[in-house]
């Protein structure tokens, strides 16, 4: 069977080497001997997962002044969207694409864009400084670890949290309850290549299209993995 | 009281920079205790009769440096910030040195170089005469974000009575001031060198910045450096005012034309095809200066020998060629990295590319390594390759991922061990190409230590 990886808008989603999932998606499989695409569908052109042919969807995070334009676009397959994330389609939203399905964005100017109000959070941008984080969160007892390069925090209600921070904050400063995890559907505020660093959930993403996956991570980012998460929580 | 804030400062820098001058403590530690004195002592100082400041992502200190010398050249004295800081302190720094005790400067003309994340604190002090946006790109992730950012850091402090000095090529930068300020272009022409597609792993403008439309781009110099125009809404850079052409690689010249009637042929430094860019930016600067067309081709004749962040040194036979990788910088580091395609024979790479102040600076944030372009470590003559430091697990797993053949891979989280090895298995028929992160500096002057003891005891065992 092949996976069919696509990435959502690689022209604005690919700010900090968040390419790097798709391909160490690429990789895992093909190292496993399972043949793997990645389809990249630009703006303006219809995505490969409103007909059901994309078995992991990937969305990045992008420039304030982008992810305007990306909703408005987004806007228009809510609907298919929507039901993939209920009929379990795997899908992962990193950066400030998770903001793209909670309730609003509110600038700094205190004006706000509509979302697609899949969840109930909502996203404030501050102006100036951006906020940098090394994390590691718990994840059904697997240890997730990201960066962060944000210019906005969540507030509000999120009844479905992907992970309980151990190092690092959540979706904002006042709480360990960090990104969105329903049915396959996996969103987080971590920035870049989050895969990579994470070979057992990698592997756990793959299991959920293809539950007979048993590859083995290749060489060495387990050990790159392991002293992190060491370093991290010390 | 703020004048008087503004002399005690200029007198208490002075006293700070003769005193801290010895110990090397002479280009920052003014500027800071003067700004804790007199906050807005920037906007004090009686600035010279021109001021121009140079920033963006790549380039900035080989510009400034460059168009100081042609200044200076034409006979004005001219003030720069070379040896500091290129933020507002080291900015500070520079200017008391060359102030009276009023805080009028002496100098003809101010070169300054800024930081593309100070402009806040500097163009609202004062106004620069001439500001030159070299590039914008994607820099390293934790300072700079994305270049959007850094976009609306300098656009939002632009005063209508700059001149801005933009690159054609640049579709990000080259919007800056747009219905604002006075703005003249400079650009390089199609070279042989160009392509068609982008073939860099990063293209930091991709879309349309007007419509969001995929934008087509005439040819590409490297990244997203080119000529973009968009086929949806007609976007387009305006017209340059200075245009290099005819750029010849092999002899390292090129022809820059000026919408005045200018026309130089002028030299660049081999294999750093930025260069171009510099100096053409630098010659749009000099040329609004009114500096004569005979002193800019004079003053630059001597510089294409110049080498900057490179540097080829032989021990015994041993040949270490090392180059500066900025940090965290992903364009920096696939452009250089270029280099080995570029040359003969067999090669070992040592990569000191991650961050050797980790455990100080705090865990790195490697995501700009999954930017850059490590192709050509895939090529057959690249034997060997180190990778030193507490993330080169991270390194090695990323090259894995791009293809890079792993049985080539030697990982050392300790750097006195990867010179240990690298000096017993140095081979005489192989350079050894060596990139570094500035603060990696301490480790090749570690390595050439080792290879110099090492020349030294093949000598005497020859003996």
């Amino acid at each position: 069977m092949k996976i069919v990886i696509e990435i959502l808008y690689p022209e604005f989603n690919n700010l900090f080497g968040d390419r790097g999932n798709a391909e160490y998606l690429k990789a895992r499989l093909e190292r496993a001997g399972r043949e793997a695409e990645i389809i990249e569908t630009y703006m303006f052109s219809e995505p490969n997962f409103v007909n059901g042919k994309a078995d992991i969807l990937l969305i990045g995070p992008c420039t304030e002044k982008s992810q305007l334009t990306e909703l408005s676009e987004l806007k228009k397959y809510a609907e298919a969207l929507k039901s993939r994330i209920e009929n379990g389609g795997v899908t992962l939203a990193t950066g400030n694409a998770f903001e793209l399905f909670g309730k609003y964005i509110e600038n700094p100017k205190g004006e706000k864009t509509e979302c697609l109000g899949f969840f109930p959070y909502y996203a404030k941008q501050f102006s100036r400084l951006r906020f940098n984080d090394n994390a590691v969160g718990d994840f059904n007892g697997m240890k997730i670890t990201g960066f962060k390069n944000l210019l906005s925090h969540s507030y509000g209600e999120n009844p479905y949290p992907f992970l309980e921070m151990q190092k690092g904050i959540g979706m904002n400063k006042e709480t360990k309850a960090e990104g969105v995890h329903k049915n396959n559907f996996f969103a987080t505020y971590h920035t870049g290549p989050i895969l990579p660093l994470n070979p057992d959930f990698t592997s756990y993403l793959i299991k959920l299209c293809d539950e007979s996956f048993d590859g083995e991570p290749l060489s060495f980012e387990k050990t790159a993995y392991d002293m992190r998460i060491k370093e991290l929580l010390g | 009281m703020g004048k008087l804030r503004f002399l005690i400062s200029i007198i208490v820098g002075k006293i700070v920079y003769a005193i801290g001058k010895p110990f090397g403590k002479s280009t920052n530690l003014p500027g800071i205790i003067m700004l804790k004195i007199c906050p807005d002592a920037l906007a004090r100082f009686k600035m010279p009769e021109k001021t121009v400041c140079v920033t963006g992502t790549n380039g900035k200190t080989g510009t400034s440096n460059l168009l100081t010398h042609i200044i200076r050249s034409s006979g004005k004295t001219v003030l720069n910030n070379s040896k500091g800081s290129n933020m507002a302190p080291g900015l500070v720094s520079a200017l008391v040195t060359d102030s009276d005790f009023s805080g009028k400067i002496k100098s003809d003309v101010a070169v300054l170089e800024v930081d593309e994340r100070s402009s806040q604190f500097i163009y609202t002090r004062f106004t620069p005469d001439i500001i030159l946006c070299t590039n914008l790109f994607r820099d390293s992730i934790m300072r700079n974000g994305h270049s959007e950012f850094i976009f609306d850091k300098i656009n939002d402090y632009l005063s209508k009575d700059t001149t801005l000095v933009l690159n054609g090529n640049d579709g990000i930068s080259g919007l800056l001031g747009e219905n604002v300020c006075e703005r003249v272009f400079f650009s390089v022409e199609r070279t042989e060198r160009s392509t068609e597609k982008c073939e860099d792993t990063v293209c930091d403008l991709i879309a349309c910045p007007k419509c969001h439309k995929k934008l087509d781009y005439e040819y590409y110099h490297y990244n997203h450096i080119g000529r973009p125009v968009c086929k949806e809404c007609g976007f387009a850079l305006p017209e340059s005012s200075f245009t290099a052409t005819d750029v010849d690689f092999e002899n390292g010249t090129f022809r820059v034309i000026g919408k005045n009637g200018e026309n130089m042929i002028l030299p660049f430094q081999k294999g750093n095809f930025f260069n171009v860019f510099n100096i053409t930016g630098a010659v749009a600067v000099c040329r609004l200066l009114g500096v004569s067309e005979e002193v800019i081709a004079g003053s630059t004749q001597d510089l294409s020998s110049k080498t900057g962040r490179f540097d080829d040194e032989k021990f015994g036979g041993a040949e270490i060629i090392s180059m500066l990788s900025k940090n965290q910088n992903p364009i920096s580091c696939s452009q250089s990295l270029k280099y080995l395609d570029g040359a003969d024979g067999e090669k070992d790479v040592v990569l000191l590319i991650t961050d050797s102040n980790d455990a100080v600076h705090g865990h790195e944030d490697i995501s700009w390594l999954y930017d850059t372009d490590f192709s050509p470590l895939k090529s057959e003559s690249v034997k060997n390759i180190y990778i030193g430091g507490s993330r080169c697990y991270d390194t090695a797993a990323c090259l894995e991922i791009k293809g890079v053949d792993v049985n080539k891979l030697k990982l050392f989280t300790d750097y006195s061990h990867l010179c240990r090895d690298l000096c017993e298995n140095v081979s005489e028929n192989r350079k050894t190409v060596v990139y570094f992160e500035l603060y990696a500096t301490r480790i090749v002057k570690m390595i050439k230590e080792n290879m110099t003891e090492r020349a030294v005891k093949i000598g005497e065992n020859r003996n």
